[in-house]
C-alpha cells in the first residue's frame, strides 16, 4: 500500500504557495533579515512574517491552500469528514498566550469542523517528519483516507531568548556545512500537505512516502551524538542498499555540532557522495514546521530536475566528507532522503520516491498489545513526593535534580517499570519511548517565562528552556535507559485511550521495533499529575 | 570575592542538590571529572556570572578557561566584576 503526497501548500516570508516558493530557493531569494524585538537586549536574524500571524490564523491559511491546492489537481476533499486525520507539528505553538498545544490543535480542526481528534506531534525539531511518519502509519492502518498534516511555529520571544540563552544563533546569514559557519537564524513558515493511502484518489500522481524512521542519540538532551549515533541508525532503516539516492536534504542547521554530526552519519551510512544540502539559509530554521517545508521544496525541485543550493556554503567545514554545494546541481532520479535531528537527543530519517511501494509493511491493531507491565503515579501513590521517592528507590542519578517536575515523573515512573520488564535481554536497539500528555511542558514554559519576565531581570536559563521542549522527558529515558529506538512524544487535549493504543500499534510498523515503552504523562503542579505507562509487545 | 557564596551560587543554579559547598575543591576541575557538568551548565554558569556579577561573555569558549575551578572562577569575577 502506498500512502502519496496529493497536495500541499507553504506561507512564507519568500512567497504564500508552494510554486512561488521553490522559485525563490530556484533563485536563491532568502528572507534572512536582521530583527530586534521589544524588550530584548540583543538583535537576531531572523526570517519573519512582515505581518505577524498566530499559531491558529496560520494552521488555518496554510491548510486552506493546501485543499484548493488538492482542488486545482482535480481531488475534493471535505476537510469537516470523518475519514480526515489532522496531524499538526509544532514545538511551541500558541506559547505567546501560554495556550495548550492541543487546545490550539482543536480550534484549528473544528474550525474546518472536524469531529475527530486532531493528533500534536511536538518531538522538538523533528517535528515536521514525526507528523508525517505518524500519518504514514495511521493511513496504512486504516485508521483515516486522509490525513493533513500542517506544521507551524511562530518566533517571539520566547523560543528567541531560549536560542540565544543556548548562544545557538548567528550574528550573520547562516552557513550550513561551511567551515566558517557559527549557528542557526530562526525562522517563520507554515506548511502543509495532504495524504492518502487510497489508490483511486489522483491515481498515479503524487510522490510516495516509501519509509521512515525516528531514532535517538541516548547521550544528552541538547548536544547531538558527535559520531551521529542515532541520525545513522535511522538512515539505516530506510536506505535501500540497491538504490543510490537523488539527493539528501539534510537538517543543516549550520550550527557546529549538528553539521558535525550529520555529516558523520551520512558518511557512515555510506552516502558521503550523493548531493546534499540544507534550505536554513532561505528560511532559517521554521522549527515544527521545517520538515514539512523542506520536504515540500525538495520534493518539488527534483520533480524540476534541480537540486537545492546550499545557500552560505562555500568551504568545507566538516571532518567527516558530504557531498554539499553551494550552486544547484542537476538532479539525477527520483528517491529522495529527508533528514532532521533535534532536542532531546531525536533524528528522523524519511524516503520518498516516485514509484508505489511493492512490500508489505506489518500492521497491527490495538487489540493485538500485549501489555508486558504498567506503572501509575498520582499524588495519592506517590504522597511523599518525587524527589522523596528518587532518594529511597533511585538515589544514584545526580541528574534527576536537573529535570524539570514532567521529566521527573516520566523518570520515576520508567524506573519501575523498566525494572519489572527486565528480562534479562538488552532493548538498546529494539525498545521505542512513546509518551502522550495534555499539559506537556507548561509548567515548565512558566518557569523559563520568569527567567525572562522584566528588562531589568532579563536572565533567560537555558537549563530552563531546554525542559519547555515537551519531548525532552523521552530523551532523559533514552538516556537513563541506553535506549536508541524510537522517541516520539504526542500532545492530546484529552486522555483518548483509544486513540493512544492505536498509535501505540502503528510503531511496530518499524520493523526495528520489538516493544515499546509508552502511555500518558501528564503533569499541572505538585497536587496534579498523572503517570499511566505501560511497557507493550505485539 | 566569598568563595562560599560563589559556590552556593553554583550548587543553586545548577541544581547539585546532594552537594555542600565543602564537597567542592578550590583547585579540582568543574567539568571533565569530579561534578559531572555538561555543556548546560557551562551555559549556566555564564548566565550566574551575569546575574550576579554583570559580566557578559560573549564567546562561551572564553568559559573553558574560567570554568577551570572554583578559585579561576572567583578570580575572574574579581577582575571583571561590575556588580
Amino acid at each position: 500500500m502506498s500512502v502519496r503526497i496529493i497536495a500541499d501548500n507553504i506561507i512564507s516570508p519568500l512567497g504564500e504557495t508552494t510554486d512561488a516558493n521553490v522559485e525563490s530557493v530556484r533563485q536563491g531569494r532568502s528572507a534572512l533579515r536582521v530583527h530586534r524585538l521589544p524588550d530584548m537586549p540583543e538583535a537576531f536574524v531572523a526570517s519573519l512574517f512582515e505581518q505577524p500571524v498566530t499559531f491558529v490564523e496560520g494552521m488555518i491559511r496554510t491548510i486552506e491552500a493546501a485543499l484548493d491546492n488538492a482542488r486545482s489537481r482535480g481531488i475534493s476533499i471535505d476537510p469537516a469528514g470523518d475519514d480526515v486525520l489532522y496531524v499538526f507539528s509544532s514545538t511551541k505553538g500558541n506559547v505567546a498566550e501560554m495556550q495548550r498545544l492541543g487546545t490550539s490543535a482543536e480550534e484549528v480542526s473544528t474550525h474546518f469542523g472536524s469531529r475527530r481528534r486532531p493528533v500534536v506531534v511536538s518531538n522538538a525539531c523533528i517535528s515536521g517528519l514525526s507528523a508525517q511518519l505518524l500519518a504514514l502509519r495511521m493511513l496504512r492502518a486504516g485508521y483515516a483516507r486522509y490525513a493533513i498534516v500542517a506544521g507551524l511555529d511562530v518566533q517571539g520571544r520566547f523560543i528567541v531568548s531560549g536560542f540565544q540563552s543556548f548562544k545557538a544563533l548567528s550574528p550573520e546569514e547562516c552557513r550550513p556545512f561551511d567551515g566558517d559557519r557559527c549557528g542557526l537564524n530562526l525562522g517563520e513558515a507554515a506548511a502543509c500537505m495532504i495524504l492518502t493511502a487510497d489508490d483511486t484518489v489522483a491515481p498515479g500522481q503524487g510522490w510516495t512516502i516509501r519509509d521512515g524512521a525516528v531514532r535517538n542519540d541516548a547521550v544528552h538532551i541538547s548536544n547531538p551524538s558527535r559520531t551521529g549515533e542515532g541520525c545513522l541508525r535511522a538512515l539505516q532503516q530506510v536506505i535501500d542498499p540497491e538504490c543510490r539516492p537523488t539527493c539528501i536534504s539534510a537538517h543543516g542547521t549550520a550550527t557546529l555540532y549538528n553539521d558535525e554530526m550529520e555529516a558523520a552519519a551520512i558518511d557512515r551510512a555510506g552516502l558521503s557522495e550523493v548531493p546534499t544540502f540544507s534550505l536554513k539559509g532561505y528560511y532559517g530554521h521554521t522549527m515544527g514546521a521545517a520538515g514539512i517545508l523542506e520536504t515540500i521544496i525538495t520534493l518539488h525541485s527534483v520533480c524540476q530536475g534541480w537540486i537545492p543550493a546550499t545557500r552560505g556554503y562555500a568551504e568545507e567545514g566538516t571532518s567527516h566528507p558530504v557531498c554539499v554545494s553551494g550552486h544547484k546541481v542537476p538532479a539525477q532520479g527520483r528517491d529522495v532522503i529527508k533528514l532532521l535531528s533535534g532536542f532531546g537527543g531525536c533524528n528522523a530519517a524519511l524516503r520518498y520516491s516516485d514509484q508505489a511501494l511493492d512490500t508489505p509493511v506489518r500492521t497491527i491493531g490495538p487489540d493485538a498489545l500485549r501489555t508486558l507491565c504498567s506503572v501509575h503515579l498520582s499524588p495519592a501513590e506517590m504522597p511523599e513526593g518525587m524527589t522523596a521517592r528518587y532518594k529511597a528507590q533511585v538515589g544514584d542519578y545526580p541528574k534527576f535534580y536537573k529535570m524539570d517536575p514532567l521529566c521527573k515523573l516520566g523518570f520515576l515512573a520508567a524506573e519501575e517499570l523498566v525494572r519489572m520488564a527486565n528480562d534479562g535481554a538488552d532493548h538498546s536497539e529494539d525498545r521505542a519511548i512513546v509518551l502522550f500528555t495534555r499539559n506537556g511542558s507548561m509548567a515548565d514554559d512558566q518557569a523559563y517565562l520568569e527567567t525572562i519576565s522584566s528588562p531589568d531581570a532579563y536572565y533567560p536559563s537555558p537549563a530552563v528552556f531546554v525542559y519547555t521542549l515537551p519531548n525532552i522527558v523521552t530523551g532523559e529515558l533514552a538516556i537513563r535507559h541506553h535506549y536508541h529506538c524510537e522517541t516520539s512524544c504526542y500532545v492530546l487535549e484529552e486522555k483518548d485511550w483509544s486513540l493512544i493504543h492505536n498509535i501505540i500499534a502503528t510503531t511496530f510498523q518499524d520493523r526495528g521495533v520489538k516493544s515499546v515503552l509508552a502511555g500518558w504523562l501528564d503533569y499541572v503542579d505538585d497536587e496534579h499529575y498523572e503517570a499511566d505507562l505501560a511497557v507493550y509487545e505485539p | 570575592m566569598n568563595i562560599e557564596e560563589l559556590k552556593n551560587q553554583i550548587i543553586d543554579a545548577l541544581n547539585l542538590e546532594d552537594l555542600k559547598p565543602e564537597d567542592i575543591d578550590n583547585d579540582a576541575p568543574l567539568f571533565g571529572e569530579g561534578l559531572g557538568l555538561d555543556s548546560i551548565d557551562a551555559l549556566e554558569l555564564i548566565v550566574l556570572m551575569e546575574k550576579y556579577y554583570g559580566i557578559k561573555l560573549q564567546n562561551p569558549a572564553e568559559g573553558k578557561q574560567i570554568f577551570k575551578s572554583v578559585n579561576c572562577m572567583a578570580e575572574y569575577i574579581d577582575a571583571h566584576r561590575t556588580k
